[in-house]
């Protein structure tokens, strides 16, 4: 980061020099241009020159000045010759003008008059010619004084007023010499007198003229050279300023080059980064419109790569609305990250495929070069959804749970406490011992109630079986006919003591079907059963009906019948209804929870119609399918209250109580009971002596039955082979096997009832003992 | 130039600038020098030629100075030459020598007379070669100054 900003100070450090240069550039070639301008305003001076040639023109005033001289010594010397034609004196000395005219008048000296006139003509011609050199040097004059370029020289005030006296002295000759011939031969020899001091001011004024208009020149050009020099200084500066602009601008771009590479290098570690995130990242424009989107993005919402510029936030992004499910409008992202970096906002994904899925959306505004941009990080929460899902149904299945154990002790302690009283009141009044006739009254009363309590138990555990695991259904051919009869036999004295008539109705013979006998049997008492309850001088109809494979049992009665909302509920587990309480009839409120159960596990089920005060009719739909008549044997059970022969019985039971039941119950019938209280005192007796059976409780402590039963079964014993039947208070198909893996033949379920251990003692003494693995219990 | 010519010249000059005023229409005050004759030109002859009259400044007087006379080109249009160097010289024998093709049609005037008035000796007369020097920085030079002759009396064609 410090690397970085030290790159920025340097850059910005660059950019003030540049403007530092780019501003000396500007102002040099400013300064050039205004330079140059100057120059080719000199230049153009140069080429169109304001003077002539300024020598030339001086040193003719000089030359005009001596011809004018020298013509008017001509002409003084032809006046001499002339008046010496008549008187003779000698000439004045030639000079080089009239070296002619003096050679001719030497040679016409002898012919006197001739002389006179050529002498005559020869001075007019000569005084013409001092009027013109005049004429030419007053020109001249002219010329010098009132040409601007040469009267600033000539008329300046060092020559003190030189010139203008020169000038004016030679311009007042001129009314002599504009004077006639005659008058201007007199005044020739003045007008020489008065020219001759005049040489030496002339020569004066013109030195002076040439030195000044020399310096002028001087002057003129040392303004040039410096001009010249102005531009060349300029220049140079404008040369170095340019110098180090092109130096500047190669550093500029050097660091222009390497903060390329360094973000070259950046976006591509951000490219990685945008496309190895395990999360969404999507880019929306302000519209709403997706402008870019990473791999796994393209993977969650299944968008093709081509597809994403774009795409309306709204087709992959929803929220649940009040009509369902809305797409998400730019506007409503944008308003979300209004305070700031948006973090936990949920929302439903929907890829292209219509699927949806929950999403939660971490995002913020970006405001990089003046757009503004949504950056939004998705991530599907389908599994946490889930989870969360899965922990509230936990916890309301906990709190069911709950409440189902507290109304089942509610109601298990209620029907316990009804037959136990029963029971203890009974025992109360014999023990009192009043006379001898009642007491069968009162076993009666005792049988009855103790009969409840196991109904309840049986009833329970049926339920616990239920909820543990499937039904198991074994399908075999019945009868049914014979099935229903048993019914109606067995609830016939509970319905002639409520006064009820009990009846079938439909087909009389309804023949063999296939199906599990026992369970139907279950189902169809508990419905009779609870018909015959809740009716009182009334009718209880079975009626059966066959569609195809499906058989339709229904069982009517005219009883106290059922509001709907009740209806709904009777097949609750522990429900007991008031009609039921306030008439004092007996149950646990779990009979129609097993029915329906088992029914459903058939592959049928269970309906009811009700009627408060006009009777309720259950319906049953069973898939039973007809089936062949098996032969069997007429059942020998009926056999029940033959005893067998005296036999030596090895007791192994912990509790005290159940062995004193046991051995009372053994003995009246003549067998000779040995009892052990553990498995371990039970296997050193079976060492010792020969038993012809043995009662195995399976739950004992120091050694358990089934630890027991191996030993005996194990060591070699008088033993060994004996017939071991184990007596357990735990019920169930799994406890059976379990038994019978260990090497017990057969068991029974506590209660031990009198009629279950004679028959069982029948069929051990005539070997009746065919593999027949059951629970012998009594319903 | 012989001495006959020249004393014939001084002979005229002498008799023409008697009076300080202009010289008399009669009087040659040119002479042109073809190469197979010389011809006299007096100031009516030259005024009948084609007139040209502009105002410039020169370097050798003071404002604006108003001209009229014949232009270079009309004058050798006059006597046919097409080509050479014409020779014009000086009352004081100042002498120039410019090629016929440098005269142009908007060039050079033989002036007559300077502000209306005909010009004497003493006034740079009787002609001048003049150039219309306002009118271009072409005639600013030095050559166009020095061939600016004035007091013209001589004109000289030269194949």
């Amino acid at each position: 980061m410090s690397r970085l900003s030290i790159k920025w100070t340097s850059l910005d450090t660059a950019v003030i020099r540049l403007g530092f240069l780019a501003t000396t550039t500007g102002l040099c070639l400013i300064a050039i241009v205004y330079l140059l301008t100057d120059v080719r305003q000199k230049l153009a001076e140069l080429a169109s020159s304001p003077t002539d040639n300024i020598q030339w023109t001086l040193s003719q005033l000089e030359v005009e000045f001596l011809e004018f001289q020298l013509s008017v010594q001509a002409a003084q010397l032809w006046a001499t010759t002339a008046a010496g034609a008549s008187q003779i004196t000698p000439s004045p000395a030639p000079t080089l003008a009239d070296a002619t005219q003096q050679a001719a008048s030497d040679a016409g000296t002898d012919q006197q008059d001739a002389a006179q006139t050529r002498a005559s003509a020869d001075l007019t011609k000569a005084l013409a010619y001092v009027r013109k050199r005049y004429d030419i040097l007053y020109s001249r004059l002219d010329t010098l004084a009132h040409a601007q370029l040469y009267s600033q020289a000539l008329l300046n005030p060092v020559l003190d007023g030189a010139f203008a006296e020169l000038d004016r002295k030679i311009k007042d000759f001129a009314p002599d010499i504009d004077s006639p011939d005659s008058a201007l031969i007199g005044r020739l020899a003045p007008i020489q007198r008065a020219l001759i001091p005049l040489r030496p001011d002339l020569r004066y004024i013109l030195s002076f003229s040439n030195l000044e208009f020399v310096s002028q020149a001087d002057m003129a050009r040392l303004d040039v050279a410096q001009v010249l020099k102005g531009l060349a200084w300029v220049s140079s500066v404008l040369l170095a300023a340019l110098t180090a602009l092109v130096i500047l601008f190669r550093s500029l771009a050097q660091v222009a080059k390497k903060r390329l590479q360094q973000n070259l290098a950046t976006s591509a570690r951000l490219e990685t980064i945008f496309n190895t995130s395990r999360d969404a990242i999507l880019l929306f424009d302000p519209r709403g419109r997706l402008r870019n989107a990473n791999r796994t993005a393209e993977e969650m919402f299944q968008l093709g790569s081509g597809e994403i510029d774009g795409l309306p936030a709204g087709t992959f992004l929803r929220r649940e609305g009040s009509s369902g499910l809305l797409g998400v409008s730019g506007a409503d992202l944008f308003q979300a990250c209004n305070a700031g970096p948006r973090t936990g906002y949920r929302l439903i994904g929907r890829a292209r495929t219509g699927s949806s899925f929950p999403v939660e959306l971490s995002m913020d505004v970006s405001n990089r070069e003046g757009v503004a941009m949504l950056v939004c990080v998705v991530r599907d929460i389908s599994h946490q959804v889930a989870s969360e899902a899965e922990l509230t149904a936990s916890r309301d299945q906990a709190l069911a749970g709950e409440r189902a154990k507290a109304r089942f002790l509610g109601v298990i302690s209620h029907e316990m406490r009804t037959p136990l009283n029963g029971i203890l009141g009974t025992i109360d009044l014999m023990a009192e011992g009043d006379s001898p006739t009642e007491s069968a009254t009162y076993l009666n009363v005792v049988r009855t109630s103790a009969q409840t309590l196991l109904d309840l138990v049986n009833d329970v555990l049926d339920i616990t079986q239920i909820e543990g695991s499937d039904v198991v259904i074994h399908p075999a051919p019945f009868d049914l006919d014979q099935l229903l009869n048993d019914i109606m036999a067995s609830e016939r004295p509970r319905a002639r003591t409520q006064g009820n008539r009990l009846q079938r109705s439909g087909a009389n013979t309804l023949g063999w079907v296939n199906g599990d006998a026992t369970r139907v049997r279950q189902v169809l008492l508990n419905l009779v059963s609870n018909a015959v309850k809740f009716t009182s001088n009334g009718t209880v109809t079975i009626e059966a009906q066959r569609t195809n494979d499906i058989m339709t049992l229904a069982i009517h009665d005219t009883g106290i019948g059922m509001t709907d909302a009740e209806c709904e509920r009777i097949f609750d587990d522990f429900v007991r209804l008031d009609g039921a309480i306030a008439l004092q009839i007996q149950g646990t409120g779990l009979g129609l929870g097993i029915s329906r159960r088992i029914a459903t596990a058939m592959g049928g089920d269970i309906s009811v119609r009700s009627r408060v005060g006009h009777g309720t009719t259950f319906q049953v739909r069973l898939p039973l399918p007809v089936a062949h008549a098996i032969p069997t044997a007429v059942a020998t059970d009926h056999a029940e209250d033959n005893i067998a022969p005296p036999q030596r019985i090895l007791l192994v039971e912990d509790n005290p109580t159940n062995r004193f039941v046991a051995r009372r119950m053994l003995e009246r019938d003549g067998h000779s009971v040995t009892e052990a209280e553990n498995g371990k005192r039970g296997v050193e007796l079976s060492q010792m002596s020969h038993y012809d059976i043995i009662l195995m409780d399976v739950s004992m402590p120091v050694m358990d039955g089934i630890e027991a039963t191996a030993a005996i079964r194990a060591a070699p014993g008088p033993c060994q082979h004996s017939r071991i039947i184990a007596l357990t208070a735990h019920v169930g198909d799994d406890v059976t096997e379990r038994l019978r893996a260990a090497g017990l033949d057969d068991v029974i379920a506590k209660p031990i009832r009198v009629r279950i251990l004679r028959r069982l003692l029948t069929e051990a003494s005539t070997g009746m003992t065919g593999g027949r693995m059951s629970t012998r219990f009594d319903t | 130039m012989n001495i006959c010519k020249r004393k014939t010249l001084i002979a005229l000059v002498g008799f023409a600038c008697a009076p300080l005023a202009a010289a008399a229409s009669g009087e040659d005050i040119l002479t042109v020098t073809l190469p197979d004759r010389v011809v006299g030109m007096t100031i009516t002859q030259l005024e009948a030629l084609p007139v040209t009259e502009f105002d410039t400044t020169t370097i050798w007087t003071e404002g604006a100075q108003h001209f009229r006379g014949v232009r270079m080109v009309d004058l050798l249009d006059h006597f046919g030459v097409t080509q050479g160097q014409v020779q014009l010289t000086a009352a004081n024998d100042y002498s120039i020598s410019v090629p016929v093709d440098d005269f142009t049609d908007d060039g050079a005037i033989l002036a007559y007379q300077r502000n209306g008035k005909h010009m004497t000796l003493r006034t740079k007369g009787p002609l001048w070669l003049v150039y219309p020097y306002d009118s271009s920085p072409e005639y600013q030079s030095e050559v166009i100054y020095s061939n600016s002759i004035w007091q013209l009396d001589r004109i000289t064609m030269i194949d």
